[in-house]
C-alpha cells in the first residue's frame, strides 16, 4: 500500500483563515472528504505542502432558496444534495448515480468539482443546468459559469488562493431532467455521461440544455443536440437523428484511454444520450 | 500531533503524522486487523469503517480526519461471548468464503439497516456498491443481510 508522503496539517476555523492560509502558502491545498485528494497524494498527483482541512466550515453546509435561486454551499455532501428537495432533479440524479453509498456520505459537492476529470458527474450536470460556481478570495467573492469553469483535467478557473464557496442555479432550472451514464464497473465513474434538461411548451419540447461527459476532458456543451431536440414534439421518439450531433458538437476534441476508446465512447454517447433525452422526457 | 478519538467506545488519545491513513491508525496503531487493505484506491470497500454513524473507507481518509469522532470496526460488534445479529446472520447464512471483504460488508450492512430497516433486495445490490467480494457472488451475502433483517423485525 501507498503511504503518503509527510505533509503539515490544519483544521480551519473560518472562510476567512483558510483563506489566510492558502495565500500565505505556495503548496497548501484545501481537504474537504479527500475523497479525490488522498488517491491522487497515494500516486504522487498531487503534493501539498500543507493540507489545509476546511471540513469544519459549517457556513459552507446550506441548501436554500434566495429569491428565484437556489444556492448550494460547497461543503454540501451528495446524500444531502439527494435529500434536498430544493436541489434540482438534474443535480440529484446525477448525485445518486455517484459511485457508491460511502462516496455519497461523504464526498462534497465542492470536492467534486475541485478536481474534475471526465468521469465526475456534478460538472457534466452543471453544465446543462447553466449553474455558476461561486468563489472566494482575499480581494473578494466572484462568480464563475459552470461551462467556464472547467478548465481541463483537474483544472479549474478556481486560482490557488481562492475557495469554492457555492454552486447557484436558476430556480426555474427544475424542468424535465434525466441523468444517464454508463457507469465503470468498479469506481462507478462516468465512462461517457449525459445531462439533458427540458422545458416543456406545450406538447413540445421547448428549450433544451445538453451536456455530455467523458467524450472531451471538460464536460462538453452540446448546442447541435440541443437545437435538434427544441421544438420537436414530445411524442416523436426517434431521437437517432437528434443525438448524431454530438459528433459535431466534439469535433477533435474526444477523449479515449485502455479503458474505453474515442470510437467506443462516441458510440455509446449516441446510447445514453437517447436514454437520457426519453429519461427526461418520462419524468416530466 | 495529538489524534484523540473513540474506537469501539474506548478513547484514545495517540500521537500521530497527519500523514497516517485512518486504516494504518486502526490496523498498526490500535491491532485492529479487522479493516482490510484491498485496492488501496478507494473502489474495493475492504477497509470500511462506521465513523460517527456514516460508512469511511479507512484507506482514503487520514487518521486526523477522524478527531473526536467515534468509530465502529468490526471488532467492536460481538459483545458479551456473543456475536452481533449481522455477524451471527453471515455465519449461518454462508455469507463469506475468505472473509476478506467480510468486515466491510457487515458494517455496511449495519449502517444500510440503521437507515433502512427493511431493503429489498435491490436496495441491498445497491447499498452494497461499494463493497467489491470476489468470492461469493453476492447472494450469500444477501441471504445473510435479509436474515439479519427478519431477526431483526420478528416474527
Amino acid at each position: 500500500m501507498m503511504r503518503l508522503p509527510e505533509f503539515d496539517y490544519v483544521r480551519a476555523e473560518s472562510v476567512e483563515e483558510a483563506l489566510a492560509l492558502l495565500n500565505g502558502h505556495d503548496d497548501a491545498m484545501l481537504l474537504s472528504a479527500g475523497l479525490s485528494l488522498i488517491p491522487a497524494m497515494k500516486l504522487r498527483f498531487s503534493t501539498p505542502g500543507l493540507l489545509v482541512d476546511i471540513s469544519g466550515l459549517t457556513s459552507l453546509k446550506n441548501i436554500e432558496r434566495l429569491g428565484g435561486r437556489i444556492r448550494i454551499g460547497a461543503l454540501c455532501s451528495h446524500a444531502e444534495l439527494i435529500a434536498s428537495e430544493h436541489v434540482p432533479d438534474l443535480l440529484r440524479q446525477a448525485a445518486a448515480s455517484i459511485g457508491d453509498p460511502h462516496v455519497r456520505n461523504r464526498g462534497t459537492i465542492g470536492g467534486n468539482i475541485a478536481r474534475p476529470d471526465p468521469s465526475a458527474d456534478l460538472p457534466t450536470a452543471l453544465v446543462a443546468l447553466e449553474a455558476e460556481i461561486q468563489l472566494a478570495g482575499e480581494e473578494g467573492r466572484r462568480a464563475v459559469s459552470a461551462e467556464e469553469f472547467f478548465l481541463g483535467l483537474f483544472s479549474t478557473a478556481m486560482m490557488d488562493d481562492e475557495i469554492i464557496i457555492a454552486v447557484e442555479i436558476d430556480g426555474a432550472r427544475n424542468g424535465a431532467a434525466g441523468y444517464e451514464k454508463m457507469a465503470h464497473p468498479a469506481s462507478g465513474g462516468a465512462l461517457v455521461a449525459a445531462a439533458v434538461s427540458l422545458a416543456v411548451d406545450g406538447g413540445r419540447i421547448g428549450r433544451a440544455t445538453v451536456a455530455m461527459g467523458g467524450l472531451t476532458v471538460t464536460p462538453r456543451r452540446c448546442r447541435s443536440v440541443e437545437e435538434a431536440l427544441s421544438g420537436r414534439l414530445l411524442s416523436d421518439s426517434d431521437l437517432s437523428l437528434v443525438v448524431r450531433g454530438i459528433r459535431t458538437d466534439v469535433g477533435e476534441d474526444m477523449i479515449g484511454d485502455h479503458v474505453a476508446s474515442e470510437e467506443y465512447r462516441l458510440a455509446v454517447a449516441q446510447v445514453i444520450a437517447r436514454r437520457a433525452v426519453t429519461k427526461a422526457i418520462d419524468r416530466m | 500531533m495529538i489524534l484523540t478519538v473513540a474506537v469501539n467506545g474506548q478513547d484514545y488519545s495517540e500521537e500521530v503524522e497527519p500523514r497516517l491513513l485512518l486504516v494504518d491508525f486502526l490496523r498498526d496503531s490500535l491491532g485492529l486487523v479487522g479493516a482490510n487493505k484491498g485496492c488501496d484506491t478507494s473502489v474495493c470497500g475492504a477497509c470500511t469503517v462506521i465513523v460517527d454513524g456514516r460508512t469511511a473507507k479507512a484507506c482514503s481518509m487520514l487518521a486526523v480526519q477522524a478527531e473526536g469522532s467515534r468509530i465502529t470496526t468490526i471488532e467492536g460488534l460481538a459483545g458479551n461471548g456473543k456475536l452481533h445479529p449481522l455477524q451471527q446472520a453471515f455465519w449461518d447464512n454462508h455469507g463469506l468464503q475468505c472473509g476478506f471483504c467480510t468486515p466491510g460488508m457487515i458494517l455496511t450492512a449495519m449502517a444500510m439497516l440503521e437507515e433502512n430497516p427493511r431493503p429489498t433486495v435491490e436496495e441491498i445490490r445497491d447499498g452494497l456498491k461499494g463493497n467489491i467480494c470476489r468470492c461469493t457472488g453476492y447472494e450469500g451475502i444477501i441471504k445473510s443481510i435479509q436474515a439479519a433483517t427478519n431477526e431483526a423485525a420478528g416474527p
